[in-house]
């Protein structure tokens, strides 16, 4: 009795022995973008407008290529599936787009009557055979790039986590016209509009973050004051006229206050400032020059250019206690700060032979990298609000012209045509809806 | 005088005191072991015949190579020998996998006492047919249990760096200036065929692997997957062991273990994959 | 023993249940398409300044700059040169205010503006710092030389108006200056 319940006991454990499982270990994706098709809108209703489908096609291409995630699969491969209008996962032929190797597709349709355009896109995801996000979009004709960039924003969103920053305005400086002034334009560098007439030096706008309206420096007067604009109602007022300089205004995050240079007790110094001009604090306090703020996304700390210790370097500046320590100790000048919205990266230019190039480094002054390489020289760095993608002036084609480029220095493309003369002092607004 | 032969006939049926007894117990052991080699109610446990398999080395990595280079060789390079078929008894020969299966079971020398004698019987035509192939064929399929496996395929992933490296630097040697070299594996006998599973999988998933880095928050997200495949390499089963904490990740491991829902090869056993998925190669 | 023995079965055959038990795949969720959201743009329009309204001419040209004052090039007040990165005074640019500085002694109802500039190299934000310097070290100096200060404003253009727009050491070393105005 006793040797049978030995038996069947030892068989048993043999049957609940599980397998041994084999251990491996995948240390990097294999594929390292997304295989993207997008396919050209098809009208939902009534006649076609290629060009319509077109434009559209041509800004998510642009943008969706500029975010670095995608491959974009050649449309001269795409089947039959690409001219039916699928805008629910059960219309769409996910195998036909699985034969060409996608595993993300847009698509969707248009109407237009008369002014009035709907756009209703989707993106649909191919190995699971299900809709990843969906929207429909109404507005002018004239809207249909910032209804594109909107959902090219919302693509990445459902993608990363974070939405992208294509539906937003970028501000620069051109002398165009034979004086430096200010224009407007999106952010593939679409349709720049001009918005001051000041027939004098206008400089380094600032988007504020929260109303709509920049904040620049102009010569107007005969003397550099601050003046801000509203960009709708086009309304102007003057802000600061401090004696001497009032140059580099920037908004706070939360928008209610800003830091600039004011040279009015006879030395360049940094100063916070109310939205009206009335001044807070004086922040810094050093016979050296001390330009260039840069407000950290948290509101504490100030990044800043000053040459108290010889040559141009940045330093950080403590709000609320004035504390300075020095951020950058490479190189032999450093200048135009910009803090990341995420707060985990400052750019800034640094000077070497004669011209700039863009580095990035920590807050805490550790991981120092550099992002452009090159001929030409490239100055005033600022982001894009989630911190993706970095604007900057390049004059490696001769003359100053705005570029984009990703934050990790990838990608770099021109935005200001050679017929703007030279751009330069970008700014990049909040994403607007 | 024949009282003395009627005492015993060897005609009359005279069971011993308990011989039912004991021969309802071998009986019902036999029928155990029967049960179990057969593998009726455990498919995992068993092992099959071994097919031919086919070599491909120019693509896969293969399993064991040999040391040395072929340059270098005084004698001629073994030949590749193809498994054969199991010999025809087939329970004795499968008998000596769960003995090692459970290595630690202490019950086990019951029946390694029954079964020892047969296997030994059974394997020594076996070897006389092909010197090394088989017997050390079947313990590489035991070692692949056995923690021995993932420093193997350390050993080979490394090797296979020093290959391409060697590749790169092979005008110089292959002129025979550095013929001593040893390439492969240092135990290799070069005389496997055969794709290293291990790697193959590995590569496989990779291959199926889509994240972009732009996707990536932190660089040290890691994830834990339990795969498991059928016989004839089928996707069965996935279970997360450790998820990352971030969607965007946990998704695209899932889509990539999706995609492979047919492995290029036949495991022709059930296999069990512990694969982790992490960023440490991801260039940043 | 007995129970013992029993009880140890029992488990075994519980470990046997458990040991086979699989967890089946999660299925592919099967999402329904849900009627997508709408979103309004909002129409605004960005006022802005249609160019072919403004005349102007393509060249830059640094007369008339600023609102009211009217400047011209002041014969006798001759500009001084500095160098790089540097708004210390040098020997010949304190020669060349000693006669500035008499010239202005001499009309003592000339009032001026000095106009503090710097080279393309550099920070733009940086070199009208530096520009003011510049131009605050040369009214110091004038200052010193008894000229009055209420007669002299200072003023910095930065890079922003260079003498030489070309991009040599000669040009920079042209733009690295302080320029003597007159204002009515």
């Amino acid at each position: 009795m006793r040797l049978i319940i030995v038996i069947v006991s030892f068989c048993l454990f043999l049957l609940t022995t599980p397998g041994f499982a084999a251990k491996v270990e995948i240390s990097a994706p294999g594929q390292q973008t997304i295989p993207l098709a997008i396919t050209q809108l098809l009208p939902i209703e009534g006649g076609a407008q290629p060009e319509i489908a077109r434009e559209i096609h041509d800004v998510l291409t642009w943008d969706l290529d500029l975010s670095g995630l995608f491959s974009m699969i050649d449309p001269d491969s795409f089947l039959s599936d690409a001219q039916r209008l699928g805008l629910t996962s059960s219309a769409v032929d996910f195998s036909q787009w699985r034969l060409l190797g996608a595993e993300c597709l847009i698509k969707g349709g248009y109407r237009l009557a008369g002014d009035q355009l709907t756009m209703d896109v989707r993106l649909f995801d191919i190995n699971g055979r299900r809709l990843l996000y969906g929207r429909t979009y109404r507005g002018k004709r004239k809207d249909l790039r910032l209804m594109a960039h909107a959902f090219a924003d919302q693509i990445l969103k459902s993608l990363t986590g974070t939405a992208g920053p294509f539906n937003s305005s970028l501000a620069f400086i051109s002398n165009k016209s034979g004086r430096k002034e200010l224009y407007l334009m999106e952010v593939d560098g679409f349709r720049p509009v001009r918005i001051t007439d000041h027939r004098s030096i206008v400089l380094n706008p600032d988007f504020s973050p929260v109303g709509k309206d920049l904040l620049f420096t102009s010569y107007k007067a005969g003397n550099p004051d601050l003046y801000r604009k509203e960009i709708y109602s086009g309304q102007e007022a003057r802000i600061s006229s401090q004696k001497g300089l009032n140059i580099a205004a920037r908004y706070r995050r939360d928008g209610r206050e800003l830091a600039l240079t004011l040279s009015r007790d006879g030395n360049a110094e940094i100063y916070l400032m109310g939205t009206d001009g009335t001044i807070h604090q004086r922040l810094t306090d050093n016979w050296g020059i001390d330009v260039d703020p840069s407000w950290s996304p948290t509101g504490e700390e100030i990044a800043f250019v000053s040459d108290r210790q010889g040559n141009p370097n940045v330093f950080i500046v403590k709000v609320l206690s004035g504390e300075v320590r020095r951020l950058t100790f490479e190189g032999k000048y450093n200048a135009t700060p910009a803090w990341n919205p995420k707060g985990d990266r400052i750019a800034f230019s640094r000077m070497e032979d004669g011209r700039f190039d863009i580095y990035t480094i920590r807050p805490d002054g550790s991981d120092e990298r550099r992002l452009t390489f090159g001929a030409g020289s490239k100055e005033h760095p600022r982001w894009s609000p989630d911190g993706r993608f970095i604007i900057y002036s390049s004059d490696e084609d001769g003359k100053k012209a705005i570029y984009v480029m990703r934050a990790d220095g990838t990608g770099s493309r021109r935005l200001t045509p050679p017929s703007l003369g030279e751009c330069s002092h970008p700014a990049w607004s909040a994403s607007w809806l | 005088m024949l009282d003395q032969f009627n005492k015993w006939d060897p005609f009359r049926l005279e069971a011993e005191p308990g011989l039912g007894r004991m021969l309802a117990v071998s009986l019902g052991v036999h029928l155990l072991a029967l049960i179990l080699f057969t593998g009726v109610f455990h498919p995992h446990l068993r092992r099959d015949d071994r097919p031919v398999y086919y070599v491909d080395l120019v693509n896969l990595p293969v399993k064991n190579p040999q040391a040395g280079r072929p340059d270098a060789q005084a004698n001629p390079p073994k030949e590749v020998k193809k498994e054969t078929p199991a010999p025809a008894p087939k329970p004795p020969v499968k008998k000596s996998e769960p003995v090692v299966v459970a290595p630690k079971k202490p019950a086990e020398t019951v029946k390694t006492a029954k079964a020892s004698d047969k296997p030994k019987a059974q394997s020594k035509p076996a070897e006389k047919a092909k010197p090394a192939a088989k017997p050390s064929s079947k313990k590489t399929y035991e070692k692949e249990t056995l923690d021995a496996v993932e420093a193997l395929r350390r050993k080979q992933s490394m090797e296979d760096l020093k290959n391409k490296l060697a590749a790169l630097t092979t005008a110089d040697t292959r002129n025979g200036a550095d013929s001593k070299t040893p390439l492969g594996m240092p135990d290799g006998k070069g005389d496997e065929a055969g794709p290293d599973e291990q790697l193959y999988i590995q590569k496989f998933l990779k291959e199926n692997w889509s994240l972009s880095k732009y996707q990536v928050v932190r660089p040290d997200l890691e994830a834990r997957v339990l795969i498991t495949y059928n016989a004839t390499g089928h996707l069965l089963d996935y279970r997360f062991i450790d998820e990352s904490g971030d969607p965007t990740f946990d998704k695209s491991v899932k889509d990539a273990i999706l995609k492979g829902k047919e492995l290029p090869f036949e495991p022709k056993r059930r296999l069990e994959i512990e694969a982790v998925f992490n960023l440490k190669d991801l260039m940043e | 023993m007995k129970r013992l023995m029993i009880l140890a079965l029992a488990g075994l055959f519980l470990m046997t249940a458990a040991g086979c038990a699989k967890k089946t795949a999660a299925p592919i969720s099967s999402m329904t398409d849900t009627t997508p959201v709408v979103t309004d743009m909002p129409s605004r329009d960005i006022s802005g300044i249609d160019e072919p309204s403004i005349s102007g001419s393509a060249v830059m040209d640094d007369s008339a700059m600023g609102g009211s004052s009217d400047l011209y090039g002041a014969q006798g007040l001759a500009r001084i040169q500095f160098d790089f990165d540097q708004y210390t005074l040098t020997a010949e640019a304190r020669d060349t205010l000693a006669a500035n500085a008499a010239y202005l002694k001499a009309n003592p109802s000339k009032q001026i503006m000095i106009e503090g500039h710097c080279d393309e190299r550099g920070s733009d934000e940086y070199n009208l710092a530096l520009g003011e310097k510049r131009a605050a070290a040369a009214r110091d100096y004038l200052v010193s030389l008894g000229v009055p200060a209420n007669r002299m404003t200072i003023i910095s253009y930065g890079e922003e108006i260079p003498l030489d727009p070309t991009s040599s050491e000669e040009a920079w070393a042209q733009n690295r200056r302080a320029e003597f105005k007159e204002r009515n």
